[in-house]
């Protein structure tokens, strides 16, 4: 995107104009309030897209510090994605645990053993802790029930 | 008399629940002083642990470790200048000079005992309160609701910083997806893309991680170095330096108990929140100061006014949350879902029926603000090194507690797909200062004012708005509409004539 300031406004107008669509054919007492607020919106995000527009884009340079640490949000938006495919797939206590090792290895560079020890700490929390100690099942992840049930187990 | 000192005992003859204080007490200290965490978070990941537990030991956990956030949130503002939570922003100020000066031992002594002064007298605020709570919330039906859910919605503009335009858009965005789910009246599905796990609408606890937790945990990568750093001479300070911030706070006293005041009634007004309280005391008392030069400079009011309004709006808030169902800031909406885990409703019904938990709660914020100025005392010096903690060691587990508290919270594990698309439009707002608080005002209040208005209108039809309190509320709406376009627009001329 060659203006990435106007996203999160486009983001905005792609919300609210998909939400008053729809609720326009919603009963009466249920597109009421979406309506009220949602058409106002969308006519306040064009506003401010068109300001934002004409305003000067703000410049980064490729190696200023701002831009480095936007690019490294943006890989560690990355590695939150991949917790949750870990999570999703792997459930909690097996995908989490998996997923803690390998944040701290390979992420945020700490030693084998470190990661080692954050994954045995993480195994701890959630299975000791949460599932056993606290009695909240926790989800077991997609692929893992898929292996249990394939297993018979 | 007999209930307030039955809700005593109650907590102070339970070594249980001494245990859990002492527990939410250091995780709050915690969660305070490690930037980017933060009382949202706190309570956010302490989900998990509550899950399961009774519902007065549950709700103790969570005011004891709300309560003194701030307390430790001015660690690394005072040693690192570095704000553990956007309310302790205003100790900076002078809290940071203070520490290059070679005084930050007396800086977190004037900080530690402002907090707990603050939280005591935020307590005494609330409690004093409570007789009046009943004929006020019987003065109130859902037109009233209505109408004071509004006038929180006004609060945007209070939160939305430089920007009004912007804060109403992320407001309206909060409350657009508080529509999400089904519709108190007809039953029917909104905006819930035929996904049953949207039937209840959007879990706010999902939606507070993906706004806040993610894009601050993602900042404190990107931000902090990834070597180990250690504590160094200018921060190391001993008892003696940190008793002489404590007797500080008696030479200013008066200061102490205005702020303390200032900051219980900014945190009774629902979207107000910590920010303000702060930033607003903070110019009280440079205001107030026959020598207003010395601030900015390391002057020690500069650290006692916000320091005892961060705790004392602590109190404050927990009125409209407990009693209303409206909660007093961004951290108590979160909360407020926290205590509806546990099994509490909060309403009107709080003052009739479940006085005696609020008698409990009021007692929890006195002897948590207490025990954190005790604990900060005795380990003070160590907990500095909270701050110097690698972000390697420290993220992974973030993000984990927070999936879990995401999933938990929603009771499904689609939830956590909607964490990453909020995560994705929280991590860009902050990437391109878009405020976000507005979005969990809008969320949080969204379903009181459509269902109280449909319920006014059913009741007394468009006559609803001519009920005096409403009026009331209504007037009040406007003028906070009205002193917001002027305080952003002489803002604006002021940083125009600037630049």
């Amino acid at each position: 995107m060659r203006r990435p300031d106007l996203a999160v406004g486009v983001a905005l107008l792609a919300l609210f104009g998909g939400m008053v669509v729809a609720a326009s054919s919603y009963p009466a007492a249920a597109r009421l309030l979406p309506l009220t607020i949602g058409i106002p919106a969308l006519v306040l995000t064009v506003w401010e897209l068109r300001g934002q527009w004409r305003a000067t884009p703000p410049t980064e340079p490729a190696a200023s510090p701002a831009h480095l640490q936007h690019r490294s949000q943006g890989v560690g938006f990355l590695w939150f994605v991949a917790f949750v495919v870990a999570i999703v797939a792997g459930g909690f206590v097996l995908g989490g645990v998996a997923a803690v090792i390998v944040a701290q290895r390979f992420w945020l560079r700490e030693s084998w053993p470190t990661s080692l020890v954050g994954g045995a700490i993480a195994f701890v929390v959630l299975f000791a802790g949460i599932e056993r100690g606290l009695g909240q099942p926790l989800f077991e992840g997609v692929v893992t029930a898929w292996v249990s049930g394939w297993l018979g187990l | 008399m007999a209930l307030i000192l039955h809700s005593l005992a109650t907590l102070i003859f339970d070594p249980s629940l001494w245990l859990l204080m002492l527990a939410a007490v250091a995780m709050g200290m915690v969660f305070g002083a490690v930037p980017g965490l933060g009382g949202k978070l706190g309570i956010v990941l302490s989900i998990p642990l509550v899950f399961g537990m009774e519902t007065l030991p549950g709700c103790v956990f969570l005011v004891a470790m709300h309560s003194v956030v701030h307390t430790g949130g001015s660690i690394p503002s005072i040693l690192l200048g570095i704000p553990g939570t956007g309310p302790d922003a205003a100790t900076v100020c002078d809290g940071y000079p203070m520490t290059q000066r070679g005084e930050g031992g007396r800086a977190l002594g004037a900080s530690l005992a402002a907090s707990a002064v603050g939280g005591v007298l935020g307590a005494v605020f609330l409690a004093a309160l409570i007789p009046i709570v009943g004929p006020v919330v019987l003065a109130f039906g859902p037109a009233e609701y209505f109408f004071l859910a509004l006038l929180g919605l006004t609060f945007v503009g209070a939160v939305s910083g430089d920007d009004l335009r912007k804060g109403i858009l992320v407001g309206a965005l909060g409350l657009m997806l508080a529509f999400v789910g089904s519709e108190p009246q007809t039953g029917v599905q909104r905006f819930t893309l035929d996904q049953t796990f949207l039937w209840d609408g959007v879990d706010v606890i999902t939606a507070v991680i993906g706004i806040f937790a993610i894009p601050e945990c993602l900042a404190l990568v990107a931000g902090l170095p990834t070597d180990a750093r250690r504590i160094g001479a200018d921060t190391r300070y001993g008892f003696a330096d940190l008793f002489e911030g404590v007797k500080d706070v008696g030479r200013h006293w008066g200061l102490t108990v205005r702020t303390s005041f200032i900051g219980a009634v900014i945190g009774l007004i629902p979207g107000l929140g910590g920010d303000v309280a702060s930033w607003m005391c903070y110019g009280y008392a440079v205001q107030r100061s026959k020598t207003p030069e010395r601030f900015g400079k390391g002057a020690v009011e500069g650290v006692i006014g916000p320091e005892a309004a961060n705790n004392s709006k602590e109190g404050g808030a927990l009125l409209p949350t407990l009693f209303f169902g409206i909660p007093g800031s961004s951290g108590m909406a979160v909360m407020l879902g926290a205590l509806v885990v546990l099994g509490v409703q909060p309403g009107p019904e709080m003052a009739s029926k479940h006085l005696d938990l609020v008698w409990v709660l009021i007692w929890t914020l006195v002897v948590a603000n207490v025990l954190a100025a005790l604990m900060f005392l005795a380990v003070g010096r160590w907990l500095a090194l909270v701050v110097h903690l690698r972000a390697g060691l420290l993220v992974p587990f973030v993000l984990l507690l927070a999936c879990v508290g995401s999933f938990l919270g929603g009771g499904s594990w689609e939830n956590l797909l909607l964490l990453v698309v909020l995560g994705v439009l929280g991590t860009a707002m902050k990437r391109h200062h878009w405020p976000r608080a507005p979005f969990v005002i809008g969320l949080v209040l969204g379903p009181i004012m459509e269902l109280s208005l449909h319920q006014a209108l059913t009741i007394w039809g468009p006559a609803f708005v001519l009920r005096p309190v409403a009026l009331a509320l209504a007037a009040a709406t406007v003028a906070t509409i009205v002193v917001s376009i002027r305080t952003t627009a002489r803002r604006k001329g002021a940083a125009r004539a600037a630049a």
